[in-house]
C-alpha cells in the first residue's frame, strides 16, 4: 500500500499464504459458523415443537410420577407411603433384587427412587418404618 | 408467584456478578462495566453457587438473605471501585450485533416454551442433582445423613455441591421444590454463557465472526437435549467454555482481569462435577505450557481455584466417600489395566466420532480444528497450542476413565459418551471466534523465522 501511495512502479507483491491463509481462515469461520447455527436450527426446532407438544399436556399427577412413569415403576405405592411420612423420618426399602440392568438392578432403581421421592424423610438400612415395593 | 421467585433470585446473582466485575479488574470504568456487563450474570450465578456449596458444609443455609447480602456487599465493593470513575454512556451497538442478539433472543424465547414444561424423568437428573438440591432445600445444609449416608450412594456422593446448592437456592427462592421450573435454571445458565462470551470476545472478534458463533453455540442439538435432562453435563460445559475463553483471551492480551475471570469460572467447573478437575487440570498445563514466563500469575490462579474446592474435599475425606464410576488409583492396578488397555483407544476413537457428530453439535469441532491448523500455518503459536494442548489432554483423560472402571467399558460407554464430551466441544467453540479473529490479525505479522535471521 505504501509504495503504491508513494508512486512504486513495480507491480503489487501477491499476497503470501499467511494472508491467504488468514483472510480464508476467517471467511470460512464466519460461513462456517453460519452453516453450523442452520443445521443446528433445522434438526432442533422441530424437536423443541414435539417436545412442547408433548410435556404441556401432563397433569400434574403425571409430571409427578414422571420419573416412575419412565422406569415403569407403580406410582401408588410410592403416594401412599410418602403420603404417611414425616420430614426427617427415617424409613427402610424392603424391595427384591429383581432383573439386572447394565449398571445397578431394578431393586436398587427403587431403592434410588424412593430416596429422591420420600424426602425430606431420610432412607437407611433397617428401621420402624418399612417401604415394601413388589414387581409384579 | 414462584417464576417471579426464581427470576428474583437470578436478578440478585447478575448484581452479585455486576460488583464482582470492577473488583476483578474486569471494569475501571463505569464505561467499561457498561461493556462488560455480559460477564455479570454468569460471574453472580457462579460465585453464588460457589458461596452457596461452601456454606452448605458448615450448617448454612443459602437464601434470600444471603443471596442479597451477598448482591450488596458485591455491589457495594464494585462501587467503590469505581467511585473517581466518570459516568457511563450507553454504547451504540452494530447491525449485526442487534440482528444477533434478536435471533439469540428468540432461540431463547422458543427454548423457553420447551423447559417450562419439561418433566424431570431421567435418571441423573432426579438420582443425583435434583435429589441432593432438595435435601439442601430441606435441611438447610450437606446434611451427612444423606450426603454421606449408606443408602445414598448410588446418588455420586463425592461429586461437588455447586450445581445442588444453584437448584437449592432456587427452590428457597420459589419457596417449593418445584420440578417444572427447575428447568428454566439450566436455560438461564445458557443465556449467561452467551452474554458472557459476548461481552468476552466483542472487543477481539468481528461482530460478522462472533454473532454466527454464538448461535452456533446455541442451536447445537445436543446444547438444548442435554440442558433439557437437567444433568450436569452441560451447565459445567457451559461455565468451564468462557473461562477456556478467559484463559484464552489472558493469553493474547496478558490482562490480569481475564485471568481473574477465568480463575472464578475455573472454580465454578472443579466445584460442578469430578471431571470438572480434568478439564481445569488440562487448562492450567496448557496455559502453562504456552505462558511459562507468567507462571506466578498462573501459580496464583491455581492456588486460588484449589482453595475454592479444598473445603469439599475436606467434607469427602471427613466422611469417606469414594466415586462409584471409578478410581484414579486403579490407574496403578496393572492386573486390572493389563487386560483393558485395549479400550482406551476404542473410547478415544468412539468419542472423537461424537464431538464431531453434526446432527448433535453442527459443525463446532470441525471448524474449531481447522482453525487450529490455520492458526499454526499463519505463525500463531500461544493460543492455538493451549487450544491443542487442553483439548486433547482432556479427551485422554476421559478415555483413560473407560480404561480404568470397573464397569463393562461398552455399557459404561454408550450410556455417557454423548454427554461427557458437552465441555470440549463447548470450549472449543468459545475459543473458535478468538482463533479466527487471531489469526486474520496477525496475516501481516513477519514469520518468526525472519524474524530471527534479521535479527542476528
Amino acid at each position: 500500500m505504501e509504495r503504491r501511495l508513494q508512486g512504486d512502479p513495480r507491480p503489487p507483491r501477491r499476497p503470501t499464504l499467511r494472508l491467504k491463509t488468514a483472510a480464508a481462515s476467517l471467511v470460512t469461520a464466519a460461513l462456517a459458523a453460519a452453516t453450523s447455527a442452520i443445521i443446528g436450527a433445522i434438526e432442533v426446532l422441530p424437536r423443541v415443537e414435539d417436545g412442547i407438544a408433548r410435556d404441556s399436556k401432563l397433569t400434574g399427577a403425571a409430571r409427578r410420577h414422571a420419573a416412575a412413569d419412565r422406569l415403569r415403576l407403580d406410582s401408588a405405592p410410592f403416594d401412599a407411603f410418602r403420603a404417611t411420612l414425616r420430614p426427617r423420618e427415617r424409613y427402610a426399602v424392603d424391595v427384591p433384587p429383581g432383573e439386572k440392568g447394565p449398571f445397578i438392578t431394578k431393586g436398587e432403581v427403587v431403592r434410588a427412587y424412593s430416596a429422591f421421592y420420600f424426602l425430606p424423610a431420610i432412607q437407611v438400612q433397617a428401621a420402624d418404618r418399612v417401604f415394601r415395593y413388589r414387581f409384579r | 408467584m414462584r417464576i417471579a421467585g426464581l427470576l428474583g433470585a437470578n436478578g440478585l446473582m447478575f448484581l452479585a456478578g455486576l460488583g464482582v466485575l470492577p473488583l476483578l479488574g474486569a471494569a475501571r470504568s463505569w464505561r467499561q462495566l457498561v461493556s462488560r456487563s455480559g460477564l455479570a450474570y454468569l460471574c453472580g450465578i457462579v460465585l453464588a453457587g460457589i458461596v452457596a456449596a461452601n456454606l452448605a458444609l458448615v450448617r448454612v443455609s443459602f437464601g434470600w438473605i444471603a443471596l442479597a447480602l451477598l448482591a450488596a456487599a458485591s455491589l457495594t465493593g464494585g462501587t467503590w471501585r469505581l467511585r473517581h470513575s466518570p459516568r457511563p454512556t450507553l454504547p451504540r451497538p452494530g447491525w449485526i450485533a442487534v440482528a444477533g442478539t434478536a435471533a439469540l433472543v428468540a432461540v431463547i424465547v422458543e427454548y423457553g416454551r420447551a423447559f417450562a414444561v419439561a418433566p424431570l424423568n431421567r435418571y441423573d437428573a432426579w438420582a443425583i442433582w435434583a435429589l441432593k438440591g432438595h435435601a439442601l432445600y430441606a435441611f438447610g445444609w450437606a446434611d451427612p445423613a444423606v450426603f454421606a449416608g449408606s443408602e445414598y450412594r448410588f446418588a455420586n456422593l463425592d461429586y461437588p455441591l455447586w450445581l445442588p446448592s444453584l437448584e437449592a437456592l432456587d427452590f428457597r427462592a420459589m419457596d417449593a421444590f418445584d420440578t417444572r421450573l427447575l428447568h428454566l435454571q439450566f436455560l438461564l445458565l445458557l443465556v449467561a454463557a452467551l452474554a458472557a462470551l459476548a461481552a468476552l470476545l466483542h472487543d477481539r472478534v468481528p461482530a460478522a465472526l462472533l454473532w454466527p458463533s454464538l448461535l452456533a453455540m446455541a442451536l447445537a442439538p445436543a446444547v438444548f437435549d442435554r440442558l433439557l435432562t437437567a444433568y450436569a453435563d452441560v451447565p459445567l460445559g457451559l461455565v468451564f467454555a468462557v473461562a477456556v475463553a478467559a484463559g484464552g483471551r489472558w493469553l493474547i492480551t496478558n490482562e490480569r482481569w481475564s485471568l481473574g475471570i477465568a480463575t472464578l469460572l475455573f472454580a465454578g467447573a472443579l466445584l460442578t462435577k469430578n471431571e470438572g478437575s480434568l478439564f481445569v487440570a488440562a487448562s492450567f498445563l496448557g496455559l502453562l505450557l504456552v505462558a511459562h514466563r507468567r507462571w506466578r500469575a498462573l501459580v496464583v490462579a491455581a492456588a486460588v481455584d484449589v482453595l475454592v474446592l479444598l473445603p469439599w474435599k475436606v467434607y469427602v475425606r471427613i466422611y469417606d466417600l469414594h466415586d462409584i464410576n471409578y478410581s484414579l488409583a486403579d490407574t496403578f492396578d496393572f492386573d486390572h489395566i493389563g487386560g483393558r488397555l485395549g479400550v482406551g483407544p476404542i473410547a478415544f476413537r468412539t468419542l472423537g466420532g461424537e464431538m464431531v457428530d453434526p446432527l448433535a453439535w453442527g459443525l463446532l469441532l470441525p471448524l474449531f480444528a481447522v482453525l487450529v491448523v490455520a492458526a499454526l500455518l499463519t505463525g500463531l503459536r500461544a493460543l492455538p497450542l493451549y487450544a491443542l494442548v487442553w483439548t486433547l489432554v482432556s479427551w485422554l483423560g476421559l478415555s483413560w476413565i473407560y480404561v480404568i472402571t470397573h464397569y463393562e467399558y461398552s455399557s459404561y460407554l454408550d450410556s455417557t459418551k454423548t454427554r461427557v464430551i458437552a465441555s470440549i466441544v463447548l470450549g472449543s467453540a468459545a475459543l473458535t471466534p478468538l482463533l479466527a479473529a487471531e489469526t486474520w490479525a496477525n496475516r501481516r505479522a513477519p514469520p518468526r523465522v525472519s524474524v530471527k535471521r534479521s535479527s542476528t
